[in-house]
């Protein structure tokens, strides 16, 4: 049988990749870098198959100080390349950031799924659905603000982003402690609850961003009303 | 140092973390960018101590397979000490923390407060007195201490080498037109002695001087909190 990851890999990764042939615009780069997610799972899965041989096959061992280590700074890469050759707006690279993370997650998740097939029940779907999910958005994302200061601000992005990934790294070593432990739900609550309060942050800056905008749009419209008048 | 003290220090560090950050919150409302680093850093700082606690009190539900000879079940040694197979991670948290404050001081105002006239070169040699002081605290470290002794060459002492030269140039260096500096002396002090006070705190995790360790933590706690207090009023001046 060929490897499992690999025919996984190629079952997440096809559809998507037909679909990137039909949508446009944004919604492609989008697509894509969620394709990118998964290739860099398959990537990280083989490192980190090399480290668990190192370690001697301890699998607890190695997801605890080794594979967040790994993962987030392969993660990174497509961002930083999305930055440095595509654009470094910071809302496009958070949104690609977020896709690379859930592009990630979606392969990793089947991986286990298929790892674990004898366990698995729905609501361990729901849990790794939202939790792991979550969470490598989430500190791809954090990395992405990081990334967003490499043209403008060099010496902010040299060492700001350091510090992201090592954030980053913590939070997804703190995800995979509680996961593994018998605090499991704890572990798998920890990135929705860190997502509620950045969603409801982002939503309210989006509501005073569009107010704004209605505003000047009726002071242009008021002034153009006036001057016709 | 027992399990019962490592967890009160994290648990009293972790809450003092977020009265910080929920103090510091208010900085995202502006567009001040230097502020907002700094509360990054401890959420960092905070988030460390997160793993820790989390790492003391679900490590020990972890079965970690014998490595080169050592426990069978190391995330948690029988003294509750030693976090063998999580405990770089946790020095790689502090690290980031330390280093969201270089950012702040080298990446956004370092540009705007040195010149690099000759006339403030004096300044810039009375700031190495810090990476000297943490490098000379570092090997004492090496020497004395228990938790962390193994390793020749901390990340976190690097990082806090550089940190604090910003910080000492910032404090000492005469301000510019707008009175920057003067602002953020206050937080570049309040920054400067709780790196200080960490790397003094490495040096008392150790059974006998529980009561000093306890203390240096409890300062630790007051200058995290202290540190968007501090800002706060920096910032007030500058985007009025």
């Amino acid at each position: 049988m060929d490897n499992v990851n690999y025919v996984l890999y190629v079952c997440t990764a096809l559809p998507f990749l037909l679909a990137l042939l039909i949508v446009e615009g944004r919604s492609r780069w989008l697509m894509l870098y969620l394709i990118i997610g998964s290739t860099v799972c398959i990537c990280v899965s083989e490192i980190n198959y090399l480290i668990l041989t190192a370690y001697g096959g301890d699998f607890v061992r190695v997801t605890i100080m080794a594979t967040p280590i790994t993962e987030e700074i392969i993660k990174a890469l497509p961002v930083l390349y999305y930055a440095l050759f595509i654009s470094d707006n910071r809302k496009t690279l958070l949104t690609i950031s977020f896709a690379t993370g859930v592009g990630f997650a979606v392969l990793e998740n089947s991986m286990i799924l298929y790892q674990n097939i004898e366990e698995i029940s729905l609501l361990w779907a729901f849990g790794r659905g939202f939790g792991s999910s979550l969470m490598h958005g989430l500190c791809t994302g954090i990395i992405g603000i990081g990334i967003s200061y490499v043209k403008k601000k060099r010496k902010l992005f040299a060492v700001g982003t350091i510090a992201m990934l090592l954030m980053a790294i913590t939070y997804h070593s703190t995800y995979n402690v509680l996961v593994q432990s018998q605090y499991r739900i704890a572990g798998l609550l920890l990135p929705v609850i860190t997502y509620i309060p950045i969603m409801v942050l982002m939503i309210r800056h989006q509501i005073v961003t569009y107010n704004k905008m209605i505003a000047e749009h009726e002071k242009r419209k008021e002034k153009k009303d006036d001057g016709a008048s | 140092m027992t399990e019962n003290i490592n967890l009160g220090v994290n648990s009293f560090l972790l809450v003092c973390g977020i009265i910080s950050i929920i103090y510091g919150a208010r900085f995202f409302k502006k567009k001040a960018l230097y502020p907002q680093i700094i509360v990054f850093g401890v959420a960092c700082l905070t988030l460390g101590r997160l793993y820790n606690l989390i790492l003391i009190i679900a490590g020990k539900t972890l079965t970690l397979k014998p490595l080169a000879g050592v426990l069978v079940n190391d995330a948690i040694k029988s003294d509750g000490t030693l976090l063998t197979a999580g405990a770089q991670i946790f020095v790689l948290s502090i690290a980031g923390g330390f280093l969201f404050f270089l950012t702040a001081n080298f990446g956004q105002m370092d540009s705007l407060v040195d010149d690099r006239t000759s006339d403030k070169i004096k300044y810039r040699f009375f700031a190495l007195v810090g990476p000297i002081s943490f490098i000379l605290l570092h090997f004492l470290k090496n020497k004395y201490a228990i938790y962390n002794a193994e390793v020749w060459f901390d990340p976190t002492v690097l990082v806090l080498m550089f940190a604090s030269y910003f910080h000492y140039k910032h404090i000492f260096i005469p301000d510019v037109d707008q009175g920057i500096i003067r602002s953020i002396r206050s937080y570049n002090i309040t920054a400067l002695s709780l790196e200080y006070l960490y790397i003094i705190s490495l040096f008392l995790q150790r059974p006998q001087t529980v009561l000093p360790y306890v203390i240096v933590v409890f300062f630790m706690g007051v200058n995290i909190i202290a540190l968007p207090i501090v800002l706060e009023r920096g910032v007030k001046r500058w985007t009025m």
